[in-house]
């Protein structure tokens, strides 16, 4: 009883040192060391900011290749479902989340008073600029984080204007049972940069959104950006072999992007731009 | 009280009539404004162009598929329906359809059907087929109704079960979501690809369950009349059997499992036809292509957005029917 007793003596006390040296010698020391994420977009822009000794949990999504840029890297740590009870033996001390995803496990969270940083879903290149300086912030690695952004702008590299894509070529973003994202989705801000007109300007189309094969077909696009294709079968993936999208498209480019690139909006996004600018000069110069 | 009357010369050209100016409008609907004049230019050849592509490759061979899987599941209502002597027997209600469903979602998400595509419909002949030979076992012939439909309900929904776990297990991650699809059926952008998997077996299906009009109407008198006439029942009975499961597997496989057409078509028409089951398989045929080429027109015309399923227009149609047919049946019971 008695030596037990002693130890927790001690710890408090060096608990409370501890806490006053935290204090005396501000930020530095107070930066979050037992980090977990729950988003595979928060992973990834936490693993570029932060030594790899800090991060105790990424999400099991951020190990997949076609999800994410850093799946190698995420598989150094205790990839997690998202669920509260997988967070609360780890102890963190930081927990990142999304703004729209594993709701039930950040109420709870936070209602034990973690520490929890949500994450706005980045829908523009300025959005993305924003959640590396909220994580960046949050992790207290602020100086990383603009270096970061700094690296992102140079590859990105300025947008073109509306008069030099007036006769820009008209891209068509095509997923998985014939959906596509229209105005407003990062997908379309990419191709945009990317000095492409978009084909959701004629359809109208804002957000995500049903495009029937026929409105593709009549609309003509010059380009056709379709969803990385799963080796194993599924109805949703018929659209892409149909002979008439074959048949009107023979002589088309059709490009894949990754999507690691766009289904976060990361610095990685950056690899979509450079990508989708390079085959519109290469589209260009054949005219 | 009239007799029933016989309006058979009629019934058969009205239905073709009807059938061919419905086809007409299915190639005329669709997202895509395709003028009539182009329309006509497209499908008598002419040159390649977008318009001519849409009408070509996405709205003939979905024509052509409500015309062909209409006509399977009219004809193999009526023949079931005929031969069994009860008028709720019908490939969706007695659980073919599903079994079909089952058997081509075990050969499409698991790359059997990548590898070589005849493992679609075969998948789904060879689900259809056992479907069959269950029902038969558990309430064959002269079997009552209510056993016929326990039997059916018992199928069906443990073939959607298997359905349901098979698609959960698939690879693909959109695969758990398309169970809408093999349980309710849809003909949104299949191309010919799914014409030329199916029609062959549907059509050996037809001339099958087709030819089995006179033997169907000396059944009526009772099986020793029908044989004493001369028909050997056994082989009426294994041609009914085999060509529901060609006919039904094949369209179940590229369309999914569309119920109630067998039930309704066959019930609406027997009267026309002076209850004569011989001569209800071609007008329940021509009726059946009618009822799933209308109702493919209306879901595209009802939906915006992705397209309601197919299955859910001719349920809603089929199954107050169905409930109908059963509260007529207790009232000739009592």
């Amino acid at each position: 009883m008695r030596p037990r007793l002693i130890i927790r003596l001690f710890s408090v006390i060096a608990g409370c040192v501890l806490l006053t040296g935290a204090f005396a010698s501000g930020d530095a020391a107070a930066k979050p060391r037992r980090i977990v994420s729950l988003n595979v977009c928060t992973d990834q822009i936490l693993m570029m900011l932060v030594a790899p000794e800090r991060i105790l949990s990424v999400t099991y999504v951020a190990t997949d290749p076609r999800a994410s840029s850093l799946h190698e890297e995420a598989k150094r740590y205790y990839n997690n479902f998202g669920a509260a009870e997988e967070v609360l033996p780890l102890e963190p001390d930081l927990v990142l989340a999304g703004q729209y995803t594993t709701r039930a496990a950040v109420t709870l969270l936070k209602r034990l008073k973690y520490n929890v940083v949500e994450l706005p879903v980045a829908y523009t290149l300025d959005g993305i600029r924003r959640n590396v300086r909220i994580i960046a912030r949050a992790v207290s690695e602020e100086a990383r984080g603009e270096q970061i952004i700094r690296e992102f702008d140079a590859a990105v590299g300025q947008a073109t204007s509306p008069a030099e894509r007036a006769n820009a070529p008209v891209a068509a973003l095509y997923w998985a049972n014939s959906y596509s994202s229209g105005l407003g989705t990062l997908a379309d801000t990419v191709i945009q940069h990317a000095g492409f007109r978009s084909l959701s300007d004629s359809l109208g189309l804002k957000g995500a959104g049903y495009v029937p094969l026929e409105s593709l077909l009549s609309s003509r696009p010059d380009l056709l950006v379709v969803g990385m294709m799963r080796p194993s079968e599924a109805l949703a993936q018929q659209i892409f072999h149909h002979p008439a999208l074959r048949q009107a498209f023979a002589d088309h480019p059709r490009v894949t992007v990754p999507d690691r690139y766009w289904t976060c909006g990361t610095p990685f996004t950056a690899r979509a731009i450079t990508q989708l600018r390079a085959l519109r000069e290469e589209m260009e110069g054949r005219q | 009280m009239t007799g029933p009357r016989n309006y058979a010369p009629i019934v058969v050209p009205a239905l073709a009539v009807l059938l061919i100016i419905s086809a007409g409008l299915s190639l005329l609907v669709g997202p895509a404004a395709v003028g009539f004049g182009e329309t006509v230019d497209a499908l008598l050849g002419g040159e390649i162009d977008t318009a001519s592509l849409i009408i070509r490759e996405v709205r003939l061979p979905r024509t052509i598929l409500g015309i062909t899987i209409g006509a399977t599941l009219g004809l193999c209502g009526a023949g079931f329906q005929g031969y069994l002597r009860n008028p709720l027997a019908e490939p969706g209600i007695v659980g073919i359809s599903s079994a079909a469903a089952f058997g081509a979602v075990c050969t499409f998400y698991f790359g059997l059907a990548n590898l070589f595509a005849l493992a679609l419909p075969l998948g789904g002949m060879a689900g259809a087929l056992l479907a069959i030979l269950l029902i038969r076992a558990l309430a064959g012939a002269g079997g009552s109704p209510l056993s016929l439909i326990l039997a059916g309900i018992a199928i069906t929904s443990f073939a959607s079960a298997l359905t349901s776990l098979a698609l959960n297990l698939a690879p693909n991650p959109f695969a758990a979501l398309e169970i809408v699809f093999w349980l309710l059926g849809s003909l949104a952008d299949r191309s010919f690809d799914h014409v030329w998997l199916s029609l062959p077996f549907m059509i050996i299906g037809w001339v099958m369950v087709g030819s089995l009009g006179r033997p169907l109407d000396a059944l009526t008198l009772g099986q020793e009349a029908a044989e004493t006439l001369g028909y050997n029942i056994r082989s009426v009975n294994r041609r009914l059997i085999i060509g529901t499961a060609l006919s039904v597997g094949a369209a179940t496989a590229v369309a999914g499992a569309i119920g109630f057409v067998g039930l309704v078509v066959p019930h609406l028409l027997r009267p026309l036809m002076g209850h004569r089951p011989g001569a209800l398989l071609l007008s329940s045929a021509l009726g059946g292509a009618l009822m799933v080429t209308l109702a493919d027109v209306a879901v595209r015309l009802l939906s915006n957005g992705p397209e309601i399923k197919l299955g859910v227009l001719t349920a809603l149609v089929g199954a107050p029917f169905f409930l109908m047919l059963i509260l007529q049946q207790r009232r000739g019971a009592a």
